[in-house]
């Protein structure tokens, strides 16, 4: 344990020396947060709601939206494809501690980093621009946050059981990147799903997507009653659990096949 | 008991085959073409406590495969291998807990960060206690000098520089196995002279059991009393360096310049040639020493100059590959 908590450490340290990274990539959250703000206003223009949801609250879901998603951020990708491309994996495999929960730490420490450099301050930039983004009430506010929490967990065990597919295709080229898009699509983290069509959006809830954003945001803006919540926060779990029973099933098979690249 | 047992061990990997020009790389996009590349075909040594043996071999020939599948980051095909009596397939984490490994060509050490940060992480991680962590640096310090590097950032150091600190961070935890893939690696000679005084104090102070691979036959002079030579994913020599020297070259030259020209004959010793004053002899070892030689040849005309040559190491070696691909 002692060790896991040094990595999540160092991963801090470590980010911290990619300054430039840092304040282009809050830049540019900053930029799409505004835009999408600014953008749900111009929709709303004068309606007072579409589906139940207010501008205002559409607004806030926005903010969380990002705010969130600076904290989803899933190193587990690049980190296990590196490893696999450059072959670093091997320094990984030496050390008497399980790979995952290795890379689990690393992005523990991500969060936090991120936390102080890129949530808080999208926080104040989101604060002066679109005002506090109140929560429907405080028992929703603690209702998303083990929402959120549960919705990290989907997120990371789905990106990890992806990542592994880099231990049997060296070179994946973009498509992390694709997923990427393709989860901010599916999981209303830009437009909520109830602006789908029926068809999809019936067809999205029989996946996981769904369950790292836009559910969530739907319980912090109070599109739910507080036993609703409690009924997504089961279905949160119960997906968390499974993608944990396929990844523990994945990793054994991947590590198994691990390629080593060069020398 | 030994160490390091390993038994039959054979490595296969699936590769695919690169087609030759544009049609055969859009052929390749759709159907690739795939075959099987053994690495290590069958492979069986074992090794006592406190060896140091090195395991040498030309490029391609399995040896980083070997070392890959004894520290459990690759799964044999078939085969066994035991580290401490416990297989690093069923067992990893076991297996790496008392083992050190280097990689020459890659490195443990966390790039961004001081290289204090990484030693200090290792601590963690195998649970070193104070007294043995403060012990241990102490001691590795002493040859490799680490107090002038450990603040600065892993990415900042020289090539030896950081060797030096991946040594250090394969024995924080006192392992009692220790694999080296090529340590010396593009070292100038101060730093690999450092390295190598490392590894013989280690082994005679703490009897690490050590398995050297390299390329560099200074290192093998220097540290190894056994070697084991692998071709083709073979075992093609084993035995102590010494032995191998005998069987491959068991003669020597002795080169004569007299003060004219001469032409002296031994029972035992072969003239290899004769031009002008200067005479060459080739003579078996276990039949002659050259002192006898030198005494008789002495006897009969007046010596200008002598040289006694032995076949070099790199010599050797290679009339070992070669021996083993010929088979």
């Amino acid at each position: 344990m002692k060790a896991y908590i040094y990595v999540a450490k160092m991963r801090i340290q470590t980010m911290m020396a990619y300054r430039v990274h840092v304040w282009t990539f809050l830049i540019m959250q900053c930029l799409l947060m505004a835009a999408v703000g600014f953008f749900w206003r111009a929709v709303y223009g004068g309606t007072e709601a579409a589906h139940g949801v207010s501008g205002d609250m559409m607004i806030t879901y926005t903010v969380v939206s990002m705010l969130m998603s600076s904290l989803y951020y899933m190193g587990v990708e690049d980190r296990i494809a590196d490893a696999v491309k450059s072959g670093s994996i091997a320094t990984d495999m030496i050390k008497p501690i399980n790979l995952f929960t290795l890379y689990f730490a690393e992005d523990i420490g991500n969060i936090i980093f991120n936390l102080f450099f890129s949530t808080i301050p999208m926080f104040i930039v989101a604060l002066i621009i679109f005002g506090l983004p109140v929560p429907a009430s405080t028992e929703h506010f603690w209702l998303f946050l083990a929402s959120f929490v549960l919705g990290y967990g989907i997120n990371w065990t789905f990106s990890a059981t992806f990542a592994l597919l880099a231990f049997s295709a060296i070179d994946l080229g973009p498509v992390f990147s694709i997923k990427y898009h393709f989860v901010n699509m599916l999981s209303g983290s830009i437009i909520p799903l109830w602006f789908f069509p029926e068809w999809l959006r019936n067809a999205l809830y029989f996946l996981p997507f769904v369950y790292m954003y836009q559910e969530p945001l739907s319980i912090y803006i109070g599109k739910y009653t507080p036993e609703e919540c409690l009924i997504k926060l089961g279905i949160q779990a119960v997906w968390f659990a499974g993608l944990m029973v396929v990844f523990a099933f994945a990793q054994n098979r991947a590590t198994r096949r691990v390629l080593v690249q060069g020398g | 008991m030994p160490v390091i047992e390993v038994k039959h061990l054979k490595k296969q990997f699936k590769s695919v085959r690169k087609q030759k020009g544009l049609k055969g790389a859009v052929k390749g996009l759709f159907r690739p073409e795939k075959k099987i590349v053994t690495a290590v075909d069958d492979i069986s040594f074992s090794i006592e406590r406190g060896e140091i043996v090195g395991y040498i071999g030309p490029n391609g020939a399995g040896k980083s495969t070997t070392v890959k599948m004894m520290s459990g980051i690759l799964r044999p095909t078939s085969g066994e291998i035991l580290v401490n009596g416990i297989s690093p397939v069923k067992d990893r984490k076991a297996v790496v807990k008392h083992l050190g490994v280097v990689f020459g060509q890659r490195t443990q050490l966390y790039w961004d960060l001081r290289l204090g940060e990484s030693f200090e992480l290792l601590k963690r991680i195998y649970d070193v206690p104070d007294e043995v962590y403060s012990e241990n640096m102490a001691m590795m310090d002493e040859i490799l000098d680490l107090k002038s590097i450990v603040d600065t950032p892993v990415r900042q150091l020289s090539l030896g520089q950081r060797m030096r600190g991946d040594l250090a961070a394969a024995m924080l935890h006192s392992p009692d196995v220790l694999f080296l893939d090529e340590p010396t690696i593009g070292l100038d000679v101060d730093a690999k002279h450092a390295i190598r005084r490392f590894i013989k104090e280690i082994n005679e102070t703490r009897k690490t059991t050590i398995i050297l691979t390299t390329h560099d036959l200074g290192d093998i002079q220097e540290l190894c009393k056994r070697i084991i030579i692998i071709n083709k994913g073979v075992v093609i020599e084993d035995g102590s360096l010494d032995e191998l020297i005998d069987r491959i070259a068991p003669y020597r030259q002795l080169v004569i310049d007299f003060y004219t020209e001469q032409h002296i004959e031994h029972p035992n010793a072969e003239i290899v040639s004769c031009e002008g004053s200067r005479t060459v002899y080739r003579f078996m070892k276990n039949e002659i020493s050259a002192a006898a030689l030198i005494e008789y040849i002495g006897g009969k005309a007046k010596i200008k100059d002598i040289r006694l040559e032995e076949a070099s190491i790199d010599d050797i070696i290679r009339v070992a590959y070669s021996g083993g691909s010929t088979e």
